[in-house]
């Protein structure tokens, strides 16, 4: 599996997003279309952090890593061939 | 007498070049304010609106949205926050519910005028406060609705201030908020009850002209009136949060850096994840000098930390439901240790009285846990067009009957502590604080019980060591799973009412007289050792 669609499964599991699973494509714009919320956006990150373990720091809580399900993953990634 | 407006009116004969508002990259002067905000009450007037009207407010946050407020208060009518991301039909039951035909709106929400009029919204007349007479977005109301927007204004250049006779105990103001029965209920408040808070918080938290306010709250949220109209008392100016900065714990940092905040007012998540992901050390935000806080209870453990990371600042827990919108406070002197009990309410505010009583309807003694009952200048005026439900929650005064003004049940149970001071214990009822919305569980269970496939439901809240309150949902039901649940739901009721988690259940438990057991319910939510929906 990868990166994005565990990304892509961390979404569907964990959060309750007004949107549908089948709608959920990698450029999905979950920012632009207030998919995600300031409540499941910490959610996503706590979620990411315990299941992909990775630690996201603050300066990685930004808009640009967060537009869509691709950004999260290559953040995610990015995360993960650093350790 | 003062009108919330007149607020304006005062800061602009004080200082006329006072920046009065700032949204991102614009910003106006009390002198431009009073000024904008006498055109559009004049563009109201012509419209049709009279005093006592009600005119909704249909746009996102912005300067148009505010000088909107104001120019409502104005024409001598009452402004109702319609919520942006609320969904069509709720607004629409809203606006049927307290005759709103005419409305403030802006072009970003033109995808939903057409769903809202379909829902059986009473709308007559738009006013596109952000929009132009050849905006593309206008193709887009409905063809018997009226528009004008910005363009019009240049019609009543100049226009003094319309002569409404309004007095202090007209409405400024409906906010509705979640019902039990499944309709949203309208909180009404009256020039007098707003400025009885504006003022006292003002004082109590020595607001001067110089004071930059953060505004984090939506306007239909009771913390926005502190932003506004206490920040308005005192000629200060009111910096507007954009959405997507208030989800950022770095862009929220920036921003109160940016823009020198000195006094915010916010939600306890919104604290703690600031607290928890804006990298914050001690001496940051040196501007900060008073932090607010109200609408659900803030974990000690993150308050404490936030007190010894900004020793600079002072903070203060508010407390009040909509219906008293702050009614009692306490200011946190020293930072708690992180396994305190959560903060107190602390004790009444200037001009509000409080009892707790027990469920004999005698007054409870220091230590004995009772319901808190609100009299005062800042207990509103009951719910719009619902003398019942205003009748059961404002009951004639059962310790002072000759005063005969009205005492307001909260439902909130608390004790009065040996120092004075009251800690929250818990509710009398199913309603819970999630992001600091109130919600009423019952209406979450009415839009499920909506659905054709569900049988049987019951909501439950559980706390939950993340930022708020997870709401899960148990519902019985055939060929449905969650996530068509979900959208469901979506139609209904607000996001934030979204159940975080739904449970299927073959039948749900019962208690011993045949009802729902949701203390089961609850503690079996908590062990999540159920097949839920995925």
């Amino acid at each position: 599996m990868t990166t994005t669609d565990q990304v892509r499964r961390i979404i569907i599991e964990e959060l309750r997003l007004p949107v549908d699973a089948a709608e959920l494509t990698d450029d999905y714009p979950l920012l632009e279309r207030a998919v995600l919320d300031s409540t499941s956006l910490l959610e996503l990150v706590d979620s990411l952090e315990g299941r992909c373990g990775v630690v996201i720091d603050e300066e990685d809580l930004v808009p640009e890593h967060f537009g869509t399900i691709a950004d999260i993953g290559a953040l995610v990634a990015s995360k993960q061939g650093l350790q | 007498m003062q009108l919330l407006h007149t607020l304006v009116q005062g800061a602009a004969e004080r200082d006329q070049d006072r920046t009065a508002l700032v949204d991102r990259d614009r910003s106006i002067t009390y002198g431009e304010l009073e000024t904008a905000a006498n055109r559009v009450s004049a563009l109201l007037a012509d419209c049709g609106v009279r005093r006592g009207d009600r005119v909704g407010i249909h746009l996102d946050k912005s300067l148009e949205a505010v000088t909107g407020i104001y120019g409502i208060m104005k024409a001598g009518a009452a402004y109702v926050p319609l919520d942006p991301t609320s969904p069509a039909g709720r607004v629409a039951t809203i606006a049927q519910d307290c005759d709103i035909q005419v409305s403030i709106t802006g072009v970003e929400m033109a995808p939903r005028w057409h769903d809202i009029v379909k829902h059986g919204a009473p709308f007559r007349e738009l006013v596109v406060l952000n929009g132009h007479d050849t905006s593309a977005e206008l193709e887009q109301v409905p063809p018997q609705v009226a528009v004008r927007t910005a363009d019009a204004l240049g019609g009543f250049e100049g226009s003094a201030p319309i002569e409404t006779r309004t007095i202090d105990r007209d409405l400024a103001f409906i906010l509705y908020t979640s019902g039990s029965t499944g309709r949203p209920k309208g909180v009404m408040v009256s020039h007098q009850n707003c400025i009885a808070f504006a003022t006292w918080a003002a004082a109590e938290f020595g607001l001067g002209p110089h004071d930059h306010v953060s505004q984090f709250a939506p306007l239909l949220f009771d913390l926005s009136t502190f932003d506004l109209y206490a920040t308005a008392s005192v000629g200060a100016s009111v910096h507007l949060v954009p959405h997507q900065t208030a989800m950022f714990p770095t862009h929220t940092r920036r921003f109160l850096e940016d823009q020198a905040i000195s006094v915010m007012y916010a939600v306890p998540s919104l604290l703690t994840m600031l607290i928890e992901r804006a990298g914050l050390e001690q001496g940051d935000l040196p501007d900060l000098r008073t932090v607010l806080f109200a609408g659900e209870v803030l974990p000690t453990k993150h308050l404490a930390r936030l007190m010894r990371t900004l020793p600079h600042a002072a903070f203060a827990n508010l407390y009040g439901p909509t219906e008293t919108n702050v009614c009692t406070y306490y200011v946190v002197e020293t930072p708690p240790e992180p396994d305190d009990p959560p903060v107190s309410i602390g004790r009444a505010i200037a001009n509000d009285e409080t009892y707790v009583v027990t469920d004999d309807g005698t007054l409870a003694p220091p230590g004995e846990t009772g319901e808190l009952y609100v009299r005062g200048a800042t207990v509103m005026q009951g719910y719009w067009g619902d003398p019942e439900r205003t009748a059961a929650s404002f009951i004639p005064n059962p310790f002072l009957p000759e005063l005969g003004d009205p005492v307001y049940r909260t439902g909130d149970l608390v004790v009065e502590e040996p120092d004075g001071n009251y800690t929250l214990v818990g509710r009398r009822d199913n309603q819970v604080k999630r992001r600091g919305y109130r919600i009423e569980l019952g209406e979450i269970e009415i839009a499920l019980l909506a659905h054709p496939a569900v049988r049987e439901c019951a909501v439950t809240a559980v706390s939950s060591e993340g930022v708020t309150e997870r709401i899960v949902a148990h519902v019985v039901a055939d060929g449905v799973d969650g996530v068509e649940l979900t959208h469901f739901c979506l139609e209904r009721v607000p996001r934030y009412m979204l159940p975080d988690e739904t449970n299927f259940w073959p039948s749900l438990p019962k208690t011993a007289t045949g009802k729902i057991d949701r203390f089961g319910l609850a503690s079996a939510s908590t062990s999540k050792d159920h097949h839920d929906d995925h």
